[in-house]
């Protein structure tokens, strides 16, 4: 089925398309709510809150992104809004003027994940919207309302403290 | 025609070439960024519980914003009461002076009555309300619940009407803040 007809039938409030369209995406949104606030428990409800707005604001979607994207940022914004009271971003001074950070090649991708779940929340959160979601410093700093020079930052402390926590856990 | 001269010879200055260390500079981070990213990329895919997508049409099915808003509504006016509540419950507290007993069997709380309200929704409504941010913020507007009625138990306790107005007052806020933030998840 083509993502016109699901949202089409998804428009018309029929329960089998927003079964299809939930199905389509709930791994990859659920997935990326758990990276965000760390817990199973608090990715469902974010995964509920954002996929009930998505169902009630279809009508919205002007197709100017990818349904998915379009979810995703729905999404995000709802796990931003789950965590941020808790949210810390620990302030740096300006970025080195190195700001290479060498990588294995071969990384074991469970001792990531591991590593990536025990970062701050604040470091954690730019990191996945980031390298994984693909997200732009300054739609990073206007969801968190923060600057784009903190989310620069931010990104590059996250790496670094990454890199010393895999090295902990091997 | 001088400015002019001026513009040409800017734009005759010559080119410099950076030295290749620049480019094999950028290079290594470009390639140390995609090691990176490659293996990000390759973090496996959760699948969420049966019961969420559960949630989600039982939450569609719920006039949820409708409702919202008549609650939040009922919140804010018991917060307005309290505030007046409160107002009240001083003027007592210089016209009565000497009776514990008095205070306690006229204290009202409206925060109860909000709460109350709250609950009744919560019967009908339980995405929101089975959230755990909003039942951690239950469970402490029902420890305070519980202070206050072992306040008004102690009464007697008091050395004052006082004292024990500013003791229920002080739980009354707290009640109210609470309250507050559970309105504020609806």
């Amino acid at each position: 089925m083509s993502e016109t007809e699901l949202i089409d039938g998804c428009r018309k409030h029929d329960p089998k398309f927003q079964r299809q369209l939930y199905d389509r995406y709930k791994n990859a949104m659920y997935s990326l709510a758990y990276r965000l606030v760390g817990d199973f428990e608090d990715a469902q409800d974010v995964l509920q809150e954002a996929f009930i707005e998505v169902f009630r604001n279809l009508d919205s979607f002007k197709g100017e992104s990818t349904l998915g994207a379009w979810i995703k940022t729905i999404l995000t914004r709802k796990a931003i809004k789950k965590f941020k009271s808790r949210i810390r971003f620990e302030k740096y001074e300006d970025l080195p003027e190195n700001t290479l950070i060498e990588w294995e090649t071969g990384m074991d991708v469970e001792m990531l994940e591991k590593a990536l779940l025990s970062l701050p929340e604040g470091f954690r959160t730019v990191l996945v919207l980031y390298e994984i979601e693909g997200y732009k410093h300054a739609e990073i700093a206007r969801m968190l309302e923060i600057s784009e020079g903190t989310s620069k930052s931010q990104l590059f402390y996250a790496k670094k403290k990454l890199k010393e926590l895999i090295g902990q856990l091997r | 025609m001088k400015k002019k001269d001026n513009t040409d010879a800017l734009k005759n200055l010559p080119a410099h070439t950076p030295p290749e260390t620049v480019w094999l500079a950028i290079e290594k981070t470009i390639s140390e960024d995609r090691n990176l990213n490659r293996q990000l990329k390759k973090l496996k895919e959760y699948t969420p519980e049966e019961n969420a997508w559960t949630g989600i049409e039982s939450g569609l099915k719920t006039k949820r914003f409708t409702v919202s808003i008549r609650y939040k509504w009922a919140i804010a006016a018991s917060v307005a009461v309290f505030l007046l509540a409160g107002g009240w419950l001083f003027s007592l507290r210089n016209q009565q002076k000497g009776n514990l007993e008095a205070v306690i069997e006229n204290y009202h709380s409206d925060t109860d009555d909000a709460f109350s309200t709250l609950e009744a929704f919560c019967v009908n409504q339980n995405i929101v309300c089975s959230e755990p941010r909003f039942t951690s913020l239950k469970s402490e507007y029902e420890r305070l619940k519980k202070e206050e009625l072992e306040v008004r138990e102690k009464a007697g306790e008091f050395k004052s009407e006082t004292d024990l107005l500013r003791k229920l007052n002080g739980i009354e806020e707290k009640k109210t803040d609470v309250l507050n933030q559970m309105a504020n998840l609806i």
